[in-house]
């Protein structure tokens, strides 16, 4: 058992390294691709956030720039997952391969990503003189929320196999959530939108960062328990989904 | 023989079946209609029909029949990428399954970056990947390119780039089964292709328990000792391979 999950994280390393690397094959600006695309909706957004009557949010850049790299984290990876399976069917088929890798190759992959886009986070938190020492919490929520990322993933790319077309109903089910969570904007307690954002899970775990991060505090103690257990939960899941599955993944496709 | 023979690939009664999807759309919109209709349109293939057999160490079986006889497919559920819908298989000691796709190169990779990644594909850790690098480069005979990019190989060195990494995995594995699925060709020059079938010659007689899938009767005549004739998911003959390569070759002519 031990064994197996070494081979599986070794292997999706590999996987992932290689895939980062053909990112920016060729290119010496390499890791700036990687960076231009959260640069650029940030520098938008701030400029339309900035223009929102009443922007009351403190140090807004951070609680924009937060929001927008953890969703960016959880829309790359599952829509990669959503199409993971089927562009490595031939693998599946022919070589006895941990079908997970490819998984949590994809998890991994963004994982690295996420982390630079972090770093300018907190090279702007720096620049805006905040208190950086809170920003060595993010991993614990990061930890969290990567769980609850793969969960999803497992799901989704199991999903993919049996729904052809679910890459493109991901797609635009993220863009929607994209809006509905509140990554540039503020959701004023006591409305209505206030009671559905309950529901979504995004918005939660982006909360639990900016609380951290900008406010120096833990949300009430119940959500973050809550946060918490149903990442595992959903990590749980999704583990459960895809082993139940994985046999059956090789001769669908 | 002072090797001791083990029965290495048990089969007993399997079968498999495919539920084959006749809609012509398997995408959300149709699932959905079909969940809330109850509308089940599957048509089941059956590739393995209540097949049985043994394999033993040291002995080389051969599969041999039409396409869509099934015989990949009984590969794939003796290597357990495929679950059988009944009866049951073992397999003892380590089982290594190859297959003529080209596992994995990446074209935008130089052939040292290909050679880590095929090896990590293939089971093996980092520390064995570089224990094996120098031999894998060496029986390749590109060492002159070992930091090129794989897309400006011509298509005899991909395959040898392929081989070489492939036979030292495999060697590396030790295996106590083999399932090749035609790959016995290397592909390449003549020089290579001699060194790569005498790799595979000595894969073969290796000791272990070896299945052999191949339309070249000629072939299965040299490496094996049993063949298995397969028909539409079932053994339609099995025996020597003598007898039943007669018997073949008479039913079905090659043209």
């Amino acid at each position: 058992m031990k064994h197996k999950l070494q081979n599986i994280l070794g292997l999706s390393f590999q996987l992932a390294k290689t895939n980062f690397k053909l990112r920016n094959e060729g290119s010496y600006l390499g890791i700036f691709w990687y960076l231009l695309e959260p640069i650029v909706s940030f520098a938008v957004l701030l400029v339309v956030g900035g223009m929102l009557a009443q922007n009351t949010i403190p140090y807004y850049p951070i609680y924009l720039f937060i929001g927008l790299i953890m969703f960016n984290f959880f829309t790359a990876t599952t829509n990669y997952s959503a199409q993971t399976i089927i562009n490595n069917g031939s693998f599946l088929k022919s070589i006895k391969i941990n079908s997970e890798v490819f998984v949590i190759s994809g998890v991994m992959q963004f994982l690295f990503s996420h982390s630079f886009e972090f770093i300018l986070v907190v090279a702007l938190g720096i620049f805006l003189k905040m208190n950086i020492l809170w920003f060595i919490f993010y991993p614990v929520v990061l930890f969290f929320f990567t769980l609850f990322i793969i969960g999803v993933s497992f799901m989704v790319s199991v999903f993919s196999v049996y729904v052809a077309d679910l890459k493109n109903v991901w797609a635009v089910f993220t863009r929607l959530l994209w809006f509905v969570t509140p990554i540039f904007y503020a959701i004023p307690t006591n409305s209505f939108v206030h009671t559905i954002s309950m529901l979504n899970p995004m918005y939660h775990f982006i909360n639990i960062a900016r609380d951290l991060i900008i406010f120096h505090r833990i949300v009430e103690i119940n959500t973050f328990i809550l946060a918490l257990i149903s990442s595992i939960l959903v990590f749980g899941i999704g583990l459960f989904v895809f082993e139940k599955n994985k046999s059956k993944l090789a001769e669908r496709l | 023989m002072t090797k001791e023979i083990i029965k290495r690939i048990e089969v007993q009664n399997i079968s498999k079946s495919f539920s084959a999807d006749c809609r012509s759309s398997i995408g959300a919109l149709s699932t959905f209609i079909n969940f809330v209709t109850f509308k089940k349109e599957k048509k089941d293939i059956v590739v393995a029909d209540n097949i049985s057999f043994d394999v033993y160490s040291g002995e080389v079986l051969g599969l041999i029949g039409k396409n869509g006889a099934g015989k990949s497919s009984l590969l794939r559920l003796i290597a357990e990428i495929y679950r059988p819908t009944s009866g049951k298989i073992k397999t003892h000691g380590s089982v290594v399954y190859l297959t003529g796709v080209e596992q994995g190169i990446v074209p935008r990779l130089t052939m040292r970056e290909n050679i880590h990644l095929m090896g990590s594909v293939l089971g093996l850790s980092q520390k064995d990947i570089r224990k094996k690098f120098e031999d894998i480069v060496e029986f390749s005979g590109l060492r002159d390119h070992v930091d090129m990019k794989v897309y400006q190989f011509s298509t005899g060195m991909i395959s040898r780039l392929n081989f070489s990494v492939m036979i030292n995995c495999v060697n590396h594995h030790n295996p106590d089964v083999l399932l090749i699925d035609e790959v016995l060709s290397a592909g390449g020059d003549a020089d290579f292709q001699e060194k790569a079938t005498q790799k595979m010659e000595e894969l073969i007689k290796g000791g272990a328990a070896v299945i052999l899938v191949s339309h070249d009767v000629a072939v299965i005549k040299k490496y094996c000792n049993k063949v298995l004739w397969l028909d539409g998911g079932t053994i339609k003959e099995s025996g020597s391979s003598d007898v039943i390569i007669e018997l073949y070759e008479r039913n079905a002519p090659i043209l």
